[in-house]
Parts: C-alpha cells; structure tokens; sequence
C-alpha cells in the first residue's frame, strides 16, 4: 500500500503545488515563530530573536529546494524546465527542428486522416441487424420476379430471401416537385435487414403483389427535410410519381439502404401476370443466413440454387446465372471499390510516416550530439544519466507533440479532401472526422516521440554520444558514427523508392487513360434529369412533355444542340440484352449478343458529338407509324455483318416487349457510353418517339458552347416552368462526369504524387540530415588532413562517397520492395504493366539524384573546413 | 555549538519515527525533542528535517494536520501510522545490528 500512496502524495503536489507551498510556508513559518519566542526568552529583543531565528533555519530558499525535493515531483519540474528549454531552443533556432516537426506532422495528419476514412468506411457498423448474416447474390439488377420466388423456395441456408431495385420519381411537396431516389423492395426487405422503423411499420407480406395498396416507408431525412417533420405523418397520403400512396412508416435517423441518397422505400408489384414478372431482371437478391447454417452449406445452398436455375431457365451466354454464382457480404457490396483504395492508400501514408520518424529520430539525435559539450558538462556537474534520458525523451516528446497537434489539424482539412477525392459516392456524407481521429493523432505523436527518442538514448546508453564517452576530446580521429544512421537513410530511401516508383506506375497509366478517346466529346455537355409523375400523365402527355422540354432547352441561349436520352453516357451506366440479327442463325437462341439499348432524341449525335460514320441519323419524321430505324454502332455493325453493308439490315430485340424488326439506317462512331475502360458494349440507338411506350423520365442533354456551369443553371431553370407535375434533378456536368469516371486512377495519382512528393523530400531531408551531421562531427579531423595536405575534392569525395553508400544500398532494396509490391496494384493499372520499366528507373533516378545532392552540400562544406578554427574548437 | 553535531544523515528518519511512535508533534517540537534527549549532542539540520518529514508522509510512515497548539498558533502535527509502526520495527532492529557491529569493531584488541 505505501506504493500507492506514494503514488497519490506525488500525484497531490505535482497537481496543486500552490496548496503544498502554502502548507510549507505556514509550517516553516511556525517554525521560525517558536524559534524566536525561545530566544526572546532568553532575552532577545524581539526584532533580533526574529532574525537570529531566520539565520538559523539557514538558506531559506536553499532549505525549501531540499524541502521540496521530498515531495518527489522533481521530474515533473524537470520535465517543466526540459519542455520551456526544447520551446527556447526551437524559437531560437527554427529551422531544422522546424523541418522535423512539419514532416513529423504531415505523416501524422495523413496517417489519421487517411485511418478515419477507413475507419469510418471498413468499421462503422451498418445500420442494420447482424450485418455478418447479411449476403448479396451475383449479378446485379438482374434478377426476375420469377426466379426471386424460383429461389426463395429452394434456399435451405437462408432464413429469408428480399428483393430490391431503385427507382427516381417525383414527390409533390407545397414546394413543388423533388426528385427522390428510392428503393423498390420485396416485403421481405426490412425483416431481412432486421431494422426496425422509427415510426408506424415497415411492409407486410402480400404488399408487394397484386391488389395491394400503394404504400410507403420514408427515411428520417425525407421526412423532417420535405414533410415538414409532421408528428402524424404515418397513415397519411403523398403524392409520389402522380400515385397517391399512403405512408406507413419512417425509417430511424442514420439508417440507410442500399445508400445514403435512398430516402424512401415502396413495395416492388411482383404480378407472375406482367410481362416484366417474366421478362428483364432488374432486381438485386439479398438474404439473412440462417443462424444454424455454415460457410459450407451456404455455398452447397448457391451451388444448387445455379444449378436450378440452369434447368427451369435458358440463359444468354452473355448472362449466364448459373456461371459465377457466388453471395458477397453487405459490406462487400456496399463498399467493394473503396477497400482496396483505402488499404493502398493506407499502406503508402504509413510508409510515409515511417519516414517521418526516421527523419525526425535522425534529428534528434543530431540535435543530441550538437550539444555534446552542454551534456557532458552536465554529466560533470553530477547530472544521471537517468536525468539526461529524461532531458531527451522530454524534448522528443514536446517536439512530437508540436508536430501531433499541427498534424491534427491538417488531419482534419486533409480528412475533408479525401471525402471528396475518394471513391465514395454518397456514402463520403456519412463520414466524421471524430474525437477518435483526434485521439489517434495524439497517440500516435506520443508513441513516435518515444519512438523517436529511443535511437539517441540507445547512444547515451551505450556511451556512444560523441561528448559524453570523451570522444571530442581525441577529435575525430575515429570513424563509425554508429550503425543507426545508415540504416536509418538506408531504411529511408527504400521507402522513398517504393511510393515513388508506385507514383510513378499511376502517372504512366492516368497519362494513357487520358489518351483514352471515349468517341464523343464531353467538354460543354451539359445535363438534367427530367421525372414526371407516371401515373397522373399519360404516355402522350410525356411524350410532348420530352418533346417541350428539347425545345425549351434548345431556346437557352448558349446551348447549341439539345436532345433527350434514357441515359446519360458514363455516369448512368447501363443496362444491356439480347438481340437478334435477321439471317445470323448461328447468333441466335442462347448466342445472341447482348446490346445496349438507348432511346434518343434527333440531336443526340450532335449534342454529344458522336460522328454518323455511315448512313444517316435520326430524323423528325422517324416517328410513330413510320419504318422502324436504328442506328447502331461501329462494333455492332463488325460483329453482326463483317464485311458487309449494315444499312438495310434488320434487328430485333424484345425489351420494350415489341418485335418488330428495326432497319438500320446508320452506323454511329464507336462511343464509350459505359466505361472508359475495358471492352466497349456493343450499342444500338433507337429513335424514342419509336418507343412503343413513354418512359417515366429522360435525360435532356445539350451542348453549351459557353461556361457549362451557367448552361445549366439555365436549363434548370427554363425546364422547371415546364409542369408543376415534374421535378428536375441532378444536373450534371458531363466534362466533369467524366473526370468522375477517370476518377479512380486520377485521384489515386493524385494522392499517390503526393506522397512520391514527400518521399523523396523526406528521403533527401534525411540524407542532408545525416550527411551533414557525419560532416559536423568529422570536422576536426577534416582540417587535420586539409592541413596535412590532402586536397579539398578527396575530402569532398569521400564525404559524398560516404553519404551515397547508404543510399545506393537503399535505393536497391527499395527497388526490390517496389517490385515485389507492384503486383498488388496491378488491378489499378491502366496501359501499363506492374513491372514498368521507366517507372522503376525515374523513381530510383529521382532518389539517388536527391540523395547526390543532399551530400554534396555538406560535402562542400566538409571541403573548405578551416584547419585552425576546426582544431581550436576543441 | 561545540559538542554539538549534525544527525548522521539516513539516522534522522529513524529518530522522527522514534519520536513519533511516543505521540503526536510538530517539526519544532521534534527538533527540540531530539536536541533535549540527546542532551544536546544531536541536532537537525531545519531543512532535513521538514525534507524528511514530507517524504515520510510520502512514503505513508507518518501522517499529518493542522492544529492549534497551546499558545494559539496553527502548526502542522505528525503521527506514526501503521505502516510507520513496521518501519519503525525494521529500522530498530537494523540500527542495533548496525550498532553491534560497529561497537565490535571498535573494542577490537588484536
């Protein structure tokens, strides 16, 4: 127990060290009271008794310092006096202890950053029951009604099976139109979730089929942002897509399904009577593991669900469901494409960090050894070594310290970048830079402090320290500063060459991505998309509603070409299926080729700048009534008539549920309207006023050939006049959609540059760092052989000779490690292979040539050390 | 001061615990106390003295609080706690073996 107490007593007078001074005030001042009363008794008058009694109490202030000692906070004062000393010496001399903290604090900052990021993506838990139940099965939007009831009964591993869409409609509010992206679930979705709603109730069985009422459950969001919040909101009716529908439920604040920009959710009509029960998928599968059930009988379950599939259903090849089956966790799906990004990404800022502590414990420890004949002077005055440690870990710490503070702070704007830089779609909304990061960032500058201090108090320990085991008095004549530095650059400069060289691999590939020719020009495309209330307007009315609203578009001033599509190139994506080529039999059945399909308007080809290579485009007349027409595109034409002339063909395809044949009368310029990467889908155009049926939304889309930001602003406006019944919504810049789409590989090399940037800053830093202390500490026994005759360049020579050695080393390791980890981000390579060569050798260009220059500073001065000043400094 | 000398240092706290173990006092009292009882052969230096008694509180050998004494001043009085007991006990014992082998040392003939 006296240990603890100890402990408490120490804890008491470091904490309120005015209380303990004030008690020993009063106690000395007792004293000193008895003491005179006992000598006025002996006949002192009393001024004399008071102060014979102070002299003999002796040194007041001396008798206090022994005094105080007692209490055991001597290291907290020391530690007082070593931070006030370290903050001195820092205002004083800035610049290194400077370059420290600052590389010490970007390493921090990206650090946190970076693992918030990841945190809140790979950890945050999401907001459903039990998310490790939870499994998405393969292939995407593209599940029937039929076969989600074919497989609900034959799953044995599932305790439920739900199915869900997403859909964009218009809500009418008393502020008029908003487009809101919803999901269109199965019954089942919310019990199979396991999430349970904030107000009312979620969907029973049978809402989801035919005869039931229009119902729906709102996110929290929707209902406090466009519902007023309304207390009795459940039960009442809102007007969604122009269909009354009923609200039932609203969903808990923070939850959100499949993503944060769903903000309501309706029942899926699952009819086996509609043609849609039977025709196109367009669901996704989601179902809860039973408890009982293992990884095995999971796969046994998909497996055999595959197989069933294969024998109640015929496939085209190109959708094969019984190939490739397997189910991914919910988070898998949800977060797939930024997993990889965050653990590469991850992966290069702690190396950047590791640098930085190289960096910084190499400076430190020069820091050390420049105060040599201060330490050894005070190993004479009787300082421990004990108390030199303490002096040096308490100066590692307040500059770690300096550093976890300014690098919590860039943590945060850093945080703020990556939100917006990464990969991560609406779900960078939910992610807070929390007190966690805060935490983090200091813990980690409190352990890279100690980290840090450990390299000079090994040397301290080991008497190494050049000073203190007497070196400096037999000046230079020995070599070997220690291991430790050499390593240190060594270890520094490998790091150094794996991010630059991975750098390097992203520059090579985003240049070749940018050479990429998507076969439309982007810049100055400008789109909004247009939601009517299905149900309250007729085909007819939307169909002149599109028609209206190209021509109100068109009258924008700016805008060139206006025209209005099903999809918007790249950012939508998009659908594709089976089509049949009149008199390619050997292409038919389970062999016809899979197309998209898009549904334009005449000025689709102008406005995105798609060239007509053959026959001609759409025109005004290709209505209704009139020949059937497509124009399809330049891969298309290959693969169904090569060699041939394409006009005149025919085509059919079943997706609006007409065959007719359709008779190409154009052959459009291949045009990238997926993917910019990877190979391009095969398109067919079709004239939309042809569509057997109006769709419930378009895409209008014009050239503007002013600022596209304005266009926009613009167009959204001139269309918002339109109909009360329609709402516009995201406006998108096709430029920067783009940009979007390239974004991946262009925000990595972003990222990427940046640390290759620090890198080889960090690398250089540290090899002036070392070089120029090896230089400072050789300086006597350089001018001993100045005077001796030896010739300025040898002693240049040797020095850089000595600085390069590390960094040659460094550089071959770092080449080897850069390889062997060059592999893994293959997958984000572009046009360039892992084992690039030019990548490898600019990156170890680049290092050597820093490092070169590095040594060659202080090998300059090392060269023109003066003899008689070097040996009178000892 | 003659005759006087200082308390060997490492003895004094053994003597504050001594004292201490009799009753409760104050610093004076207990540097007049080892003065009066070591007729005058020992004295404490002021600054050990209080350094002492603040580390044996720290150490949970002693305790203390503040109280009137009899002519009215506030003064700060220390008291022996258990632990203190212990190492009053501990040091004893030490101390007469230590003693012993001085005093063979001492009286040596050959």
């Amino acid at each position: 127990m006296p240990r603890l107490a100890d402990l408490w007593f120490r804890l008491k007078a470091a904490l309120f060290p005015g209380r303990f001074e004030r008690e020993l005030d009063r106690e000395i001042g007792f004293h000193l009271a008895m003491q005179a009363d006992e000598l006025r008794k002996q006949g002192l008058p009393p001024e004399e008794a008071r102060r014979e009694a102070q002299r003999r109490f002796g040194g007041l202030a001396r008798e206090r310092e022994t005094i105080r000692d007692a209490w055991g906070v001597g290291w907290i004062a020391d530690a007082r006096t070593d931070a006030a000393r370290t903050l001195r010496h820092l205002l004083r001399r800035p610049g290194s202890a400077m370059l420290g903290i600052v590389t010490l604090a970007i390493g921090i900052g990206a650090t946190v950053a970076i693992a918030s990021v990841a945190r809140g993506l790979l950890l945050r838990p999401l907001p459903v029951r039990d998310e490790a139940g939870l499994r998405v099965f393969w292939s995407d939007y593209n599940w029937r009604g039929v076969e989600f009831d074919f497989a609900k009964e034959r799953l044995q591993a599932f305790d439920r099976l739900a199915a869900f869409s997403t859909d964009l409609a218009t809500l009418r509010t008393d502020q008029g139109g908003v487009a809101v992206m919803h999901g269109v679930v199965s019954a089942e979705l919310f019990d199979v979730l396991g999430t349970a709603p904030q107000l009312g109730r979620t969907f029973r069985a049978g809402e989801d089929r035919p005869g039931a009422e229009p119902t729906i459950v709102l996110s929290h969001q929707l209902w406090q942002n466009e519902l007023g919040g309304a207390p009795d909101i459940v039960g009442r009716r809102i007007v969604l897509g122009g269909e009354p529908t009923t609200v039932i439920g609203v969903m808990p604040r923070g939850f959100y399904f499949p993503a944060p920009e769903f903000r309501a959710w309706r029942p899926l009509m699952l009819d086996p009577a509609a043609s849609d029960y039977q025709g196109n998928g367009w669901l996704v599968l989601l179902g809860r593991v039973s408890r009982a059930a293992g990884e095995p009988a999971v796969a046994g379950d998909i497996a055999a669900l595959a197989k069933a599939l294969g024998e109640r259903f015929t496939y085209p090849v190109a959708w094969d469901k019984t190939k490739g089956a397997y189910v991914r966790t919910l988070r898998q799906y949800l977060h797939g494409d930024a997993r990889p990004v965050l653990l590469l990404l991850l992966g290069a800022v702690a190396m950047v960090l590791l640098m930085a502590c190289a960096n910084t414990a190499a400076l430190i420890l020069a820091r050390t050894t420049d105060r040599a004949g201060e330490l050894s002077l005070r190993v004479a005055l009787g300082a421990g070594r004990g108390r030199l440690i303490r002096q040096i870990v308490t100066e590692s710490l307040v500059l770690s310290s300096l550093a976890g503070l300014l690098g919590a702070t860039l943590a945060a704007s850093l945080f703020g970048v990556l939100v917006a830089r990464l990969p991560l779609g609406t779900f960078g909304g939910l992610l807070r830079m929390d007190w966690a990061g805060f935490l983090i960032a200091f813990g980690l500058s409190i352990a890279v402090g100690l980290l840090v201090a450990a390299l000079p108090v090994r040397a301290l320990l080991q008497g190494r320290l050049a000073g203190i085991a007497g070196e400096r008095s037999s000046p230079g004549l020995r070599r070997g500063p220690g291991r430790a530095h050499p390593v240190l650059v060594g270890v520094e400069v490998a790091l150094a060459v794996i991010l630059a060289t991975g750098s390097a691999l992203f520059v090579r590939s985003v240049a070749k991505l940018a050479a990429i020719d998507p076969g439309f020009d982007p810049t100055g495309v400008v789109a909004v998309t247009l939601v009517t209330s299905e149900s309250e307007m007729p085909g007819e009315v939307r169909r002149q509603l599109f028609r209206d609203a190209v021509e109100r578009a068109g009258a924008v001033p700016g805008i060139v070409h206006a025209a209005v599509v099903s999809r918007l190139p790249v950012r939508d994506g998009g659908w594709q299926g089976p089509v049949e080529i009149e008199g390619r039999a050997d292409l038919d059945g389970p062999n016809r080729p899979n197309s998209l399909f898009r549904p334009v308007s005449p000025a689709f080809f102008d406005a995105l700048g798609i060239a007509i290579v053959r026959g001609r485009g759409f025109e005004p007349t290709d209505r209704q009534g009139g020949q059937a027409v497509t124009i399809v595109s330049e891969g298309f034409a290959r693969l169904a008539w090569p060699g041939q002339d394409p006009i005149g063909r025919r085509i059919r395809t079943g997706v609006t549920g007409d065959t007719t044949w359709t008779t190409v009368v154009g052959i459009a310029e291949e045009a990238r309207l997926v993917r910019l990467t990877g190979d391009n889908p095969l398109v067919m155009y079709v004239p939309m006023e042809q569509l057997p049926f109006a769709l419930p939304g378009v895409n209008v889309v014009a050239r503007a050939s002013g600022d596209p930001d304005a266009a926009l602003a613009a167009i959204t406006r001139s269309l918002r006049g339109l109909d009360p019944r329609i709402a516009i919504d995201r406006p998108t810049n096709l430029g920067a959609a783009i940009e979007t789409s390239l974004a991946e590989p262009l925000r990595l090399r972003f990222l990427l540059s940046l640390f290759a940037v620090m890198a080889v800053t960090l690398g250089a830093v540290g090899v002036y760092g070392v070089v120029s202390y090896a230089v400072a500490r050789r300086q006597a026994e350089f001018g001993v052989r100045l005077a001796l005759g030896a010739t300025p360049s040898r002693v240049v020579a040797e020095v850089v000779g000595g600085g390069m050695r590390p960094v040659i080393v460094g550089a071959l390791g770092g080449l080897a490690g850069a390889a062997l980890l060059a592999r893994s981000i293959a997958g984000f390579l572009y046009g360039v292979t892992p084992a690039d060569l030019p990548s490898y050798l600019a990156a170890t260009g680049a290092l050597l040539l820093a490092g070169l220059i590095a040594s060659v500073m202080p090998g300059w001065r090392a060269g023109r050390v003066d003899p008689v000043r070097a040996l009178r400094a000892d | 001061m003659g005759t006087e000398s200082w308390v060997i240092r490492g003895t004094l706290d053994m003597l504050i615990l001594k004292l201490l173990s009799l009753e409760p006092m104050h610093g004076w009292g207990i540097a007049e106390r080892i003065q009066r009882l070591s007729g005058d052969t020992l004295r404490a230096q002021q600054g050990s003295l209080y350094s002492s008694l603040h580390r044996l509180t720290r150490e949970g050998w002693i305790r203390s609080w503040w109280a009137e004494t009899e002519n009215g001043r506030q003064a700060r009085y220390y008291e022996l706690t258990r632990a203190g007991a212990r190492q009053l006990a501990h040091e004893t014992s030490q101390w007469e073996r230590l003693a012993a082998g001085v005093a063979r040392v001492m009286t040596a003939t050959v």
